[in-house]
């Protein structure tokens, strides 16, 4: 990873394609087959996630491997936020992206909670009375993994995840209306 | 709908992904990150447009692209105009392509490296600071390690100091000019391990698994990269005689009579004694004497790291145990062998490692590193069978392998660093119970493995099992910083 780094920082254009082969190609996967975007999208995605990396990569150092697959996730879920935004989906609404969210703050979360929506907040809320296999359940199954992949993660028998996914949507949803009730 | 309305089931994927995107856009989690970049997506890509592509992405800023080129003449033609009509007089007479000032800005202020611009949407990236997106959830550190080759661990030390005629059973005979050696090089064994010295430990961050039904919280460690050598072991039976503990000198002498049990004559008399073997891993030792070489290693680095530094935080040495030892070989910290046999490093129906790993396995051999290594072929030895010239060239092989090995497509550093591991198998603690495993290292078939855990067994020992240690720093302060 640190060779990857060093070589972009030493403008080697093996390390763009390093960069690419590593990370540009999951993150394509991942936009085509679990956020059914167009390839077009997909590549546009990509690109400007690795191209933004490669900008600003000088003014970073990292820890570990770990710090800078973060660093570029986060790019890239920005710039997917950011399409979605722009595409207008009611479930998908974002808010834009504020000052507030850029600064190095310790209240980061409580700001950004404020940032959500009530529905956002109220389904916050709902997730977090679940146990975090319940929790990965849900949130991998929303992002088109399947019933095989999530078993890995979760310790569970595949058989029984589709059961457990439905009575946690049940669960879910539930919790979120009765959320949202009382915040009217 | 107002956001305020009630959600109905049908709805929730989407409002589910609408609060990871929100979440993720701030706070990344680092579990769920490594979970999607480390998965396989059955995806075809379009090699003409993964050409297209990587060649825009490296294009030079003075490389109009294909894109820019009607940017550009746009841009031409409305100076050209705008020039006319402001000067029409000046046009004529000056009939001159003018310089092309409106061209979309292709340096990058805040960036030393040459890329073009994304294209007219990237001016939101070019507005903004660098930094903006991402910044807060980056630790930054002030330097990057930089990888270093890895050295032998320690020099040789004369071979005409010791004495040769080493009896199996007898004390191994240290002179008082070797102790005193050893006192040199095992303080520079020391000073790498509390530097966790990049090439011979690693760090491993915290992290949780599933282990056997259970999920298992991993606490952050250091992991030896490779085994135990000889010559590590040798200050450790060489202390145990300075301090005149002869009862665990007894415990932890290394039974170099089994070498015989394998047609290995020479070795037996000389694996563990000759200086040319010093680098090669301590074998034929119990788990008692792995134990004891562990509690001895931590008592040691504690005394030296208070010498140098009074308020240094006490670090427990051990034996892995089986969950961090899933857990390294899950996320790349150990050698991967391309098996065909039977591969002690993961093998399901023994419970060493989960499907996944075997996913990942197939991922790297799917992205083009499916070729036999060096290293593949080593671990695919039928270690019965040899003679003994083969068995010291499987161990060279192994000791000497990392500027020969192919990078793993997904953790090239750390397969870089870790190539050493794993020419002889080792014994790690069951976790729990503390109950003795043998991993690592590929056998012919389990057989032949089981051959070897049962004559393990029986004599305590085998020229096949070593051991490694890892490193805890239990009084840690913080997760922020795990190690010391």
């Amino acid at each position: 990873m640190l060779d990857i780094i060093s070589k972009i920082k030493q403008k080697d254009s093996d390390g763009i394609t390093l960069l690419y082969n590593r990370y540009g190609k999951q993150l394509y996967g991942y936009s085509v087959s679990k956020w059914k975007l167009s390839e077009d999208d997909s590549w546009e995605l990509v690109y400007k996630t690795l191209y933004k990396v490669i900008s600003v990569i000088d003014n970073y150092s990292f820890e570990n491997e770990n710090k800078f697959t973060a660093f570029l996730f986060k790019i890239f879920i920005n710039y997917l936020r950011n399409h979605y935004r722009d595409n207008k989906d009611r479930y998908l609404e974002t808010t834009e992206l504020h000052e507030s969210h850029e600064k190095i703050s310790a209240e980061r979360d409580e700001q950004s909670n404020e940032k959500l929506s009530p529905l956002m907040q109220c389904l916050q809320k709902a997730l977090h009375i679940l146990e975090d296999w319940q929790r990965i359940v849900l949130l991998m199954r929303a992002q088109n993994y399947s019933y095989e992949d999530i078993a890995k993660y979760v310790s569970k028998p595949t058989d029984q995840l589709k059961v457990y996914h439905m009575r946690l949507k049940k669960i879910v949803t539930q919790k979120t209306n009765e959320c949202i009730d009382k915040h009217e | 709908m107002d956001d305020n309305k009630h959600i109905e089931e049908a709805n929730l994927d989407k409002a589910l992904n609408n609060l990871f995107l929100e979440t993720n856009s701030i706070e990344i989690d680092e579990d769920s990150v490594r979970l999607i970049m480390e998965q396989e997506y059955d995806i075809k890509i379009n090699t003409t447009k993964e050409k297209q592509f990587l060649k825009k992405l490296n294009r030079k800023p003075n490389d109009p692209g294909r894109w820019n080129y009607p940017i550009i003449i746009i841009v031409i033609v409305i100076a050209g105009i705008g020039f006319l009509l402001i000067n029409k007089q000046s046009y004529f007479d000056n009939n001159k392509p003018t310089e092309n000032k409106n061209r979309p800005d292709q340096t990058m202020n805040n960036t030393k490296y040459d890329f073009p611009p994304l294209n007219e949407q990237s001016g939101l990236l070019m507005e903004k600071d660098p930094d903006s997106l991402i910044s807060h959830s980056i630790e930054t550190s002030t330097s990057v390690p930089q990888e270093v080759p890895i050295k032998n661990p320690a020099p040789y030390f004369s071979q005409s100091a010791i004495q040769k005629n080493t009896s199996n059973n007898s004390l191994f005979p240290f002179i008082a000019d070797d102790l005193n050696k050893f006192n040199n090089i095992k303080n520079k064994m020391f000073e790498k391990l509390l530097k966790h010295e990049r090439g011979m430990y690693s760090m491993v961050e915290e992290g949780v698994i599933g282990y056997r039904g259970n999920e298992v919280t991993i606490e952050p460690f250091i992991l030896r990269n490779q085994a135990i050598t000889n010559l590590e072991y040798k200050f450790f039976l060489a202390d145990l005689i300075k301090k005149n503990r002869m009862d665990d000198y007894k415990k932890a002498s290394v039974k170099n009579e089994i070498w015989t049990n394998y047609n290995h004559k020479i070795l037996a008399n000389t694996y563990f004694t000759e200086e040319m073997y010093n680098d090669f891993p301590v074998v034929n030792i119990s788990m008692e004497a792995a134990l004891l070489f562990c509690n001895w290693l931590e008592k040691e680095i504690n005394a030296y790291s208070r010498s140098v530094d009074p308020k240094a935080k006490p670090l427990t040495i051990r034996l892995p145990q089986s969950a961090e030892w899933i857990f390294i070989t899950r996320r790349g910290y150990a050698q991967i062998p391309n098996c065909d046999g039977y591969n002690t490093i993961y093998d399901l129906r023994e419970g060493i490692v989960d499907k996944s790993y075997i996913k990942r396995i197939n991922l790297i051999k799917k992205r083009g590193e499916s070729k036999l290594t060096e290293l593949d072929e080593l671990f695919s030895t039928n270690r019965y069978g040899m003679n003994e010239n083969q068995t010291l060239e499987l161990f060279k092989r192994g000791s000497n392998f990392k500027s020969k090995l192919t990078p793993d497509s997904l953790y090239p550093n750390k397969m870089d660093v870790y190539s050493k591991a794993a020419h002889v198998s080792e014994m790690i603690q069951e976790q729990g119970t503390g109950k003795t495993l043998i991993v690592g290292a590929c056998w012919k078939n389990k057989q032949e493995c089981m051959k070897m855990v049962t004559e393990f067994n029986s004599a305590s020992a085998s020229p096949y099992i070593g051991f490694r240690v890892v490193v805890t720093n239990d009084s840690k302060a913080s997760y922020k910083k795990p190690f010391w």
